[in-house]
């Protein structure tokens, strides 16, 4: 994370190569993160980019040690802003899947069903335990690492990992 | 293995293969949208506002302001003495010019040049003077207001001579002033501006160094004795009438060749006292 531990500088202003270090350092997550939540590529992206609009007229004021969490911060409140104002409903329309050409036609058929019930199930997760899910399991974070960046308890962040995988389960144990 | 665990097994496989729909371009092009706002946005003087200000930052400040007009002064001051046997050129900030003969001295401020050409000057110089804002030559007993380009100061803590050769000159003490044009020059003796006299020889003040010629024409008597006081580095005493005119030519290298010259002229005759000084009478 470089120079945002160093305590001396955390009540600096946050500089422009400061700035696009944040930028290297998060901007993919916090997109990612968004993308999660919302399941729309393009908000996901604007409200990333919002965030860092946000990072940047607060330089003058912003502790460079809670960047990250503030970022996530930032991005959670504006997504869901737009969610509401567009009254979006959260749908895996653009996900894309990789298969092996491989595979035999029954097989490809098959896991081509799955993931389309997998996605129907993803859509129906609660906001909340939905992005922890995908985060764990798309982005590989761990527990610890989600709790910090959305400002959770770990207790928090296993509770909706558990809530998202009985669902799952649940659901498409049904469907198979 | 049981059912449960074949699910999650599935759905971690399912979710293995799923592939973000985010190009690397994509990233890139916010990057470059976002560091351009940023850049854009940056003043060139950045002020947090909500720091806040002491009072030994506010006593600093001040003291600052009190200080810099001084500091600028201070730091802006040249002074330069041709401490040399031969004349010297000196540039001023703006690309003037001053001759200084051996042991003349001029100061002036570099940090206040820019509102006030104006320098102190003590000795014998050539100044040539640039197109420009107002120049002002300061010695001890007046001062030289330049309206022209080329003229000559004489100064030291007795007396003050100028000389005119190119464009005019105003020269000023104790609230008169004598405006000079082109060959003309006065002087400033026991306290007293003299009028003004008209030299015909355009370079007599001009620096000179050993070896040239000293050519006078129709220059009075005590401008020549002047001169050659200057160019010998000695004093001159005379009993004949200084209103008295001289025209021709003296050696600089030689002062008893040049001084016989000058007193067969006028049927005078000098002597070399023991001190070194010169003694002309008739």
């Amino acid at each position: 994370m470089g120079i945002f531990n160093k305590s001396n500088q955390n009540k600096e202003e946050l500089t422009l190569k400061e700035f696009e270090e944040a930028f290297d350092l998060y901007y993919t997550s916090i997109r990612n993160f968004l993308y999660f939540k919302t399941s729309q590529e393009g908000l996901a992206e604007d409200v990333a980019q919002d965030a860092f609009v946000k990072l940047w007229e607060t330089r003058h004021s912003i502790n460079k040690s809670s960047i990250k969490s503030y970022l996530y911060t930032i991005a959670n409140n504006l997504a869901i802003n737009q969610l509401k104002r567009d009254q979006l409903k959260y749908k895996f329309q653009n996900l894309q899947v990789e298969r092996s050409n491989n595979e035999t036609p029954e097989y490809l058929m098959e896991v081509q069903e799955f993931d389309k019930k997998l996605q129907d199930v993803l859509a129906r997760i609660p906001d909340g335990a939905r992005e922890v899910f995908l985060m764990n399991r798309i982005e590989g974070l761990k527990y610890h690492e989600i709790a910090e960046r959305l400002g959770l308890s770990m207790k928090a962040i296993e509770k909706r990992m558990s809530k998202a995988l009985s669902i799952l389960r649940t659901e498409l144990h049904r469907k198979v | 293995m049981t059912e449960g665990n074949d699910i999650e097994s599935r759905i971690d496989e399912a979710i293995s293969n799923l592939k973000m729909p985010f190009s690397d371009s994509s990233t890139a092009d916010a990057k470059e949208k976002l560091m351009m706002m940023a850049e854009e946005s940056q003043p060139v003087f950045s002020i947090n506002r909500r720091q806040k200000v002491t009072w030994w930052q506010v006593a600093a400040a001040v003291a600052l302001l009190i200080a810099l007009p001084f500091s600028l002064y201070m730091v802006g001051n040249v002074s330069h003495t041709n401490g040399s046997n031969i004349a010297v050129a000196h540039t001023l900030p703006d690309g003037s010019q001053i001759t200084l003969n051996p042991g003349s001295k001029v100061d002036y401020n570099t940090m206040l040049w820019w509102r006030s050409r104006k320098v102190n000057f003590e000795g014998k110089g050539y100044f040539v003077v640039n197109p420009g804002n107002e120049f002002k030559v300061k010695s001890p007993h007046g001062e030289v207001q330049v309206y022209g380009t080329e003229f000559t100061v004489w100064a030291d803590d007795n007396d003050l001579w100028v000389h005119c050769s190119e464009g005019s000159v105003g020269v000023t003490h104790a609230d008169t002033e004598i405006k000079l044009t082109k060959g003309e020059y006065t002087a400033c003796n026991d306290g007293e501006l003299r009028a003004k006299c008209k030299l015909a020889h355009k370079g007599f003040y001009k620096p000179r160094e050993r070896g040239d010629v000293l050519e006078f024409e129709n220059t009075p008597f005590s401008a020549v004795i002047q001169e050659l006081e200057h160019v010998f580095e000695t004093e001159i005493s005379y009993t004949l009438d200084h209103r008295l005119n001289y025209s021709g030519s003296l050696q600089s290298e030689n002062m008893m060749e040049s001084l016989d010259i000058l007193c067969q002229t006028f049927g005078a005759k000098f002597e070399a006292k023991p001190d070194g000084s010169i003694s002309i009478s008739e």
